[in-house]
């Protein structure tokens, strides 16, 4: 944690230097909204569980499974939808600063059913859900290029604070005794994030956007805080009934975000 | 397959050079320092998320076990740039090194027992020859767009203080139990660029730039050490250098 925060000093540094070199030069502000999509959103989602009871190693992609005989549906990674507003500065023409607030919620994928052993001769159906919403606030300082009449072009790097939630439940009735297990985790992160933007103004003060967002990060592993699970067969074959299973997982908020939105600016372009 | 890399590679750089000879252009040179950021060189991310969680686990299920986990680092970005851009061609040449700050390091101590410290030490050093298309706005006021085949030098170091100590727990999960776990090697792969560029003052000009990298080794051979002192080969490791830079850098036009 010590280098991420020399990393936010740093990243603070530069935004006072840029500030107090504009002082007195001319500075544009400017507001917006935008939404968006996220695919892959939240990785593979692996947790501790999946392995251990399911045996997968890479989460949504290894518990994909099928077998002769029993029907099965493909559990897709997560697609995200967000939304966020933003504030803008553009200080001497072209140093440019982005603050933003976003909501990213799962909006497909990360559900259906596929098949598990415990024993690697009985075989069961095993319905599979996931969901993961995350707030994010990202900070990003760049430059913003205005070109023609009416675009710009603005390339920015910096850091969010991101609290993600992930869920996940496996549940089958097919076994003696049914169960299900449920996974809840709440956590946070600071991703490396970096913004490639274009605006196009439709008047003089009003632009239209389109954006690519890259995060990169995760966050520690969390413990799940959900004690509701209901107990079944021995599940991992080792002789003990499990009672309700602690499971960990650490979130991936690596990725990619396109989004569109509208900006209003104090000044005309 | 090496020789065939750095042939490839070789040709590409003089490819990239000529191309303006050929053209018979004048353009304008620049040279330029950077500095940037990256997360989790080398993508380490999937082997430190397999640490912490078997530790996790452990101290979970272990009365008395103490534990520290490792963590995903960001690691700051240095390095320089010659650029050569006519018309609205851009060539560019660089070199980017990145190490993580500190040493990320994590432990695990059983009941009774010592304390095993893991440590990673990773780096990489990437040299990107990129061909692009470049948006003159204005004087020296650029945005531009470029791929090309970058070298990559990259390094991996893990290595457990006791490892006598954690040896089931980690080969149970599929985890190494050598006092040390070596991996280094140089390799071809390629990359994407987006860049913007303004004037500063004079000749100079200030540059931010986003590079998109891909590439991967072949199967290494471990470079290590077993709990008592001989040399191992296993486990294999595939390094995958995929991952993204931002990078801030001040240019210098030379004129020609």
């Amino acid at each position: 944690m010590k280098e991420k925060a020399i990393i936010l000093i740093l990243l603070f540094l530069a935004v006072c230097i840029a500030a107090s070199r504009a002082r007195a030069a001319p500075v544009d502000y400017a507001v917006g909204i935008y939404g968006g999509f996220t695919p892959s959103f939240g990785g593979d989602l692996h947790s501790y569980n999946q392995e251990k009871y399911f045996h997968s190693n890479s989460g949504i992609d290894g518990m994909n499974r099928a077998r002769d005989g029993m029907s099965t549906s493909v559990i897709e990674r997560l697609i995200g939808a967000t939304a966020g507003i933003e504030l803008k500065g553009i200080f001497l023409d072209y140093y440019f600063v982005r603050f933003a607030f976003n909501y990213t919620r799962s909006i497909y994928g990360g559900s259906g059913k596929t098949v598990f052993t415990p024993d690697g001769t009985n075989y069961y159906r095993l319905s599979c859900t996931y969901s993961l919403s995350m707030y994010d606030v990202p900070f990003t300082v760049g430059l913003s290029i205005p070109f023609w009449k009416d675009m710009k072009v603005s390339l920015s790097g910096g850091v969010a604070y991101a609290y993600v939630m992930y869920e996940n439940q496996f549940k089958s009735s097919e076994t003696t005794p049914p169960f299900e297990r449920k996974g809840v985790f709440k956590g946070w992160g600071l991703p490396l994030v970096i913004i490639a933007e274009g605006e196009y103004f439709i008047s003089p003060k009003l632009s239209l956007n389109a954006a690519l967002s890259y995060y990169n990060g995760t966050t520690e592993v969390i413990k799940d805080d959900k004690d509701t699970d209901i107990s079944g067969p021995d599940l991992n074959n080792d002789g003990s009934t499990p009672d309700a299973a602690v499971d960990f997982s650490r979130i991936d908020l690596t990725g990619y975000r396109f989004t569109l939105g509208i900006s209003i600016y104090i000044e005309s372009i | 397959m090496k020789l065939w890399r750095h042939t490839l590679f070789i040709v590409s750089l003089a490819t990239a050079l000529l191309i303006p000879a050929l053209c018979f252009a004048i353009g304008e040179f620049s040279v330029g320092l950077n500095i940037g950021i990256t997360s989790d060189p080398n993508n380490l991310d999937s082997e430190i998320n397999r640490y912490n969680t078997v530790m996790e686990v452990y101290k979970e299920e272990t009365s008395g076990a103490k534990i520290s986990t490792l963590t995903v680092p960001y690691s700051p970005a240095y390095g320089f740039s010659f650029r050569y851009q006519f018309n609205f061609f851009l060539i560019r040449m660089g070199c980017h090194f990145t190490r993580p700050i500190g040493t990320n390091k994590g432990s695990v101590t059983p009941p009774g027992g010592e304390k095993n410290t893991i440590r990673i030490t990773t780096y990489q050093n990437s040299f990107p020859a990129t061909i692009g298309l470049l948006l003159p706005l204005k004087d020296r006021t650029y945005f531009y767009i470029g791929v090309g085949p970058t070298y990559h030098q990259t390094y991996v170091k893990i290595t457990q203080s006791k490892p006598e100590q954690t040896s089931t727990l980690f080969s149970n999960a599929g985890l190494s139990t050598n006092r040390r776990d070596r991996y280094a090697v140089d390799f071809i792969g390629y990359h994407l660029m987006l860049g913007a560029e303004v004037p500063l003052w004079g000749k100079f000009t200030l540059s931010t730039e986003w590079i998109h990298q891909e590439g991967r080794s072949y199967p290494l051979q471990n470079g290590g050490v077993d709990q008592t002192g001989n040399d191992v080969y296993t486990p294999r490791k595939i390094i995958n250098v995929k991952g993204d830079f931002i990078l801030f850098g001040i240019n210098y036009y030379i004129g020609i």
